[in-house]
């Protein structure tokens, strides 16, 4: 295990009850009905690297990272911290070392707080002189933006504001969950740029959830994919995107829009159900590539040239990955 | 807000009746107050055309005229003045009411919607409970034992009244708990007590401000119906509804005894009901769900 | 020629009093073509596409022709337009759930498209071979089990389900012009590209012309024939999809097109456009785009260029004048 390792879980699983079990329920002893939002996924990330978690809808993303941020408790496996294996207990070590950055930025900062106070909110002395810096340094005027409250700011800004909220207690680790996807184009970018240059002033880690290939492939230095709960391949981005070796990464990018390609060929079906997955392999259903053994056991995540994939396909190449 | 509550009629008409109601009850309230502490009865009704405690058999049952606008009771005291006496209680009773039950619905609320499970079906059922019986038979059946004072009704209206407010923030909290900002709090180590008050209390009251308007006149009118039944009274200090009961008995060639504290009671209630209605139609412009 | 719009300018009554949110806008769309109509939030695509199918809120006022086939919608009333919905234009939304009736199930409405378009072509037609056509679109668009999806009612069905009934209604209701605003914004990638084949398949079969209102390029690039460029409320550029991408000619065309983030991590900044869009009650002089190009002139910031034509395209830029 190297020691330049920050974060890693082991055997991730969050089941969601599907529905409220009221003392009915338990009394006739009826079978709870679980989603199974991830269900075994075992990730690593290295300390200064931007990770990227790339996925659909219910692919687990959102979850992985609450999850890591300690917002959500597993349902089992470990999650190791530092070293430290987090539980109920030391939740704080994570919390004094992580921030999050959320997806709408509207709702992601409390409409009744100036931003000034937003930013505050994580410092334990409430030093003005600090606002401004982190302020000046997410590319807004401190004067113009301090007293002003949410809604009075555009989804840039009130982005901008956010990030320097992370930002305020020094993190070193932050969790972007599709920070940039509610935002016009123009602005995308400008965030896009303005993130990448604090990783590289501050050597901050990344986690980047996203389900847009382009802005991982932008910004991320490995990449891992995700379908119903599972990790479906994972390494270096720029070998992923050019040569993807999972059918599902295959069937996303030739989803994908991109300027120049005119065709796109998406997988057949619908996103799977997490309540009742496919058996075996969860991808199977809508794999060109499905074999019988797909359909009966759920392939191991195994390591190939560097890559970790879970697919039948190349089980004559597997070695068992290591830990 | 304020704005644009103003620009509608309705809304403006409302807002001049409520603020009448409770500068008049403001003023007049400070000097009934200062009457009684410093033993000098003439303040109470410094401001009024006449001393409503005025017993003067000769002057009963005189119709509205410009002498007694409102007329006089069976007693000779007039109408009008007792009415302006009476007011000050109402606007009393109303806030303490009113602020009571936000203060006590909204931790109870608070709790039960963001800590959930065995707290929250706690809460809940005795809110239920609370809820399943008619207010006014409660708020009898607590103030009665207690003697009945103006006091013990108010208690009797601040116990039941929490109940509606309870659930309401505990609807508030279910939405809220899992809006991002909230996680961000988590993550920023922001205290529980800063939680709930600045990140949860402060974004549930826009939605309620159009209810507590129109909670006002719930209170005064509940608080009228006690009085007429004459629970909660103090005589000879008169109260809306104890006038309105007492006027019955003259009904109907004297009507302007009970027709004007319930005409009085009616036009505040309408009040609080333009205004709450109003701001109903401004906020539901403005909450994004 | 299907569609054209001549001087169209649409206001809006708001807090402020009258606002013009749409200016100026001149457009023609062939039959059987597919025109993209790109912008970012505030640049008044939305309002465009709501203007053309004559279903703006009740505080938006149109000035202008909206022409198809000969009758201009634009000054048509609520009750004469009436015949032209559904059959002539129909819009589908970004929110799959706000185009379908929550209380109907799904085979309903479809069952209503069909029995329109029949109607409206004047002839009778029995509820049984009504619901076999439906049941034959579902097969075409590929939607497992069609005997079983027509009892369902929208909120059972999944987001990329839904819309795929909305076009089944498109193609029972063979509209002349079809207007999607942001139809796939909602959607998972996989299931975006799914619909999005559906919608060439519909413009091939049925010769539909399609107005696909979109904030992204590249998605416009995939579908489009031609591409329209808008902001501020205005047409800054409009030419053939691969000319206008592969080289943009507007200032603001170019910094949209190259804020896509393409290539690797190869720390190199994206190349972003700096600021914000206006706001319709504070725009800028002249030019709306000049506080915001890299190549601004004197001239840009006292007038507003024209539309004008250049190498086979529109644009509207002091450049090019």
């Amino acid at each position: 295990m190297s020691d330049n390792i920050l974060y890693k879980t082991i055997d991730l699983k969050k089941y969601y009850l599907a529905k409220k079990r009221g003392i009915l329920e338990t009394i006739t002893r009826q079978p709870p009905i679980f989603v199974k939002a991830l269900d075994g996924v075992s990730i690593y990330i290295r300390k200064g690297e931007v990770l990227g978690v790339v996925g659909e809808s219910g692919s687990g993303k959102t979850t992985l990272g609450k999850i890591l941020a300690t917002l959500e408790k597993p349902t089992s496996g470990s999650l190791i911290f530092m070293g430290i294996e987090i539980n109920d207990n030391n939740e704080e070590i994570v919390r004094k070392h992580v921030h999050m950055v959320f997806q709408n930025p509207a709702t992601s900062v409390n409409p009744r707080m100036r931003v000034k106070d937003i930013v505050k909110e994580a410092m334990k002395n409430k030093d003005e002189e600090k606002v401004k810096e982190l302020l000046e340094e997410v590319g807004l005027d401190y004067n113009y933006v301090k007293d002003k409250y949410p809604r009075e700011l555009s989804g840039g800004q009130l982005q901008r504001v956010a990030i320097a909220r992370a930002l305020a207690k020094e993190p070193d680790f932050l969790i972007l969950d599709e920070p940039t996807s509610a935002l016009d184009a123009s602005v995308q970018s400008q965030i896009l740029n303005l993130l990448v240059d604090l990783q590289k002033e501050r050597n901050l880690t990344y986690l980047f959830i996203t389900h847009n290939i382009a802005v991982a492939r932008f910004i991320a230095d490995r990449v891992i994919i995700m379908y119903a709960g599972k990790v479906v391949e994972e390494g270096d981005t720029r070998e992923v995107i050019s040569e993807p070796m999972h059918p599902y990464t295959q069937a996303l990018l030739n989803s994908v829009p991109e300027l120049g390609k005119k065709e796109l060929k998406p997988p057949s079906g619908e996103v799977p159900s997490l309540i009742n997955p496919p058996s075996g392999c969860r991808f199977h259903p809508r794999c060109p590539f499905a074999m019988q053994i797909c359909k009966e056991r759920e392939p191991p995540l195994v390591e190939v040239n560097g890559r970790r994939v879970a697919c039948w396909l190349y089980e004559t190449h597997w070695k068992k990955a290591s830990d | 807000m304020l704005k644009a509550l103003i620009r509608d009629k309705a809304g403006l008409f409302g807002l001049i009746i409520v603020l009448a109601f409770l500068i008049w009850s403001l003023i007049q309230g400070i000097l009934e107050i200062l009457s009684v502490n410093l033993r000098k009865p003439y303040l109470g009704y410094l401001l009024l055309p006449h001393n409503p405690f005025k017993y003067d058999l000769s002057l009963a049952f005189h119709p509205p005229s410009q002498q007694f606008l409102l007329g006089t009771n069976a007693e000779g005291e007039d109408i009008l003045s007792r009415i302006l006496y009476a007011l000050p209680r109402d606007a009393f009773v109303a806030l303490i009411v009113v602020f009571s039950a936000i203060i006590i619905g909204g931790i109870l609320g608070i709790l039960s919607g963001y800590l959930g499970g065995i707290v929250d079906e706690v809460i809940m059922r005795i809110t239920d409970a609370f809820l399943s019986l008619p207010a006014l038979i409660l708020v009898i059946a607590i103030t009665v034992p207690l003697k009945a004072t103006f006091f013990a009704t108010i208690l009797g209206l601040a116990v039941v009244w929490w109940p509606t407010y309870a659930r309401f923030y505990r609807a508030q909290t279910l939405r809220i708990k899992n809006m991002d900002y909230i996680s961000a709090a988590k993550l920023s180590e922001v205290s529980k007590l800063q939680l709930f008050y600045r990140y949860i209390f402060l974004n549930s009251i826009d939605p309620i401000l159009a209810y507590v308007a129109l909670d006002f006149g719930n209170v005064i009118l509940t608080y009228s119906t006690l009085a007429f039944l004459g629970i909660g009274i103090t005589p000879p200090i008169p109260e809306l509804g104890e006038m309105a009961a007492n006027g019955l008995s003259g009904l109907p060639q004297y009507w302007w005894w009970a027709v004007f504290p319930g005409l009085t009671i009616l036009i505040i209630v309408i009040g609080f009901v333009l205004v709450g209605d109003r701001l109903q139609d401004i906020i539901a412009g403005r909450i994004t769900y | 020629m299907l569609l054209e719009i001549r001087n169209l300018n649409v206001y809006y009554n708001t807090i402020l009093g009258w606002t013009k949110v749409l200016s100026d806008i001149n457009l023609d769309v062939e039959r059987g073509e597919i025109v993209g109509i790109v912008g970012e939030s505030g640049s008044g695509k939305s309002t465009l596409g709501h203007a053309i199918a004559r279903i703006l809120p009740p505080n938006g006022k149109i000035q202008g022709d909206i022409i198809i086939d000969g009758v201009n919608l634009a000054k048509l009333k609520d009750s004469e337009l009436q015949k032209y919905r559904g059959t002539w234009v129909f819009m589908i939304f970004q929110n799959p759930l706000n185009s379908l009736n929550p209380v109907k199930k799904v085979g309903f409405q479809l069952v209503e498209a069909a029995k329109i378009r029949h109607q409206r072509e004047g002839k009778k037609v029995n509820e049984r071979d009504l619901i076999n056509e439906v049941i034959q679109v579902l097969k075409d668009l590929r939607l497992p089990d069609p005997q079983s999806i027509i009892d369902r009612y929208p909120h059972q069905l999944s987001g990329g389900q839904v819309q795929r009934i909305v076009i089944a209604m498109s193609l029972l209701l063979k509209p002349k012009l079809l207007i999607t605003d942001e139809p796939t914004s909602a959607l998972d990638v996989t299931i975006q590209a799914q619909v999005i084949n559906l919608f060439k398949q519909l413009n091939k079969e049925l010769n539909t012309s399609i107005l696909f209102i979109t904030h992204d390029i590249s998605l416009a690039y995939v579908i489009a024939d031609r591409i329209i460029v808008m902001y501020a409320g205005r047409i800054m550029e409009d030419g053939k999809v691969e000319e206008v991408l592969k080289s943009p000619m507007h200032p603001y065309s170019q910094g949209l097109v190259s804020s896509i983030p393409t290539g690797d991590k190869n720390n190199n900044k994206l190349p972003a456009i700096l600021g914000n869009p206006p706001s319709f009650f504070a725009l800028p002089t002249g030019c709306k785009f000049h506080p915001r190009c890299s190549k601004v002139m004197n001239i840009c910031k006292e007038k507003e260029p024209d539309l004008i034509n250049k190498n086979g395209r529109r644009v509207r830029c002091w450049l090019y004048e």
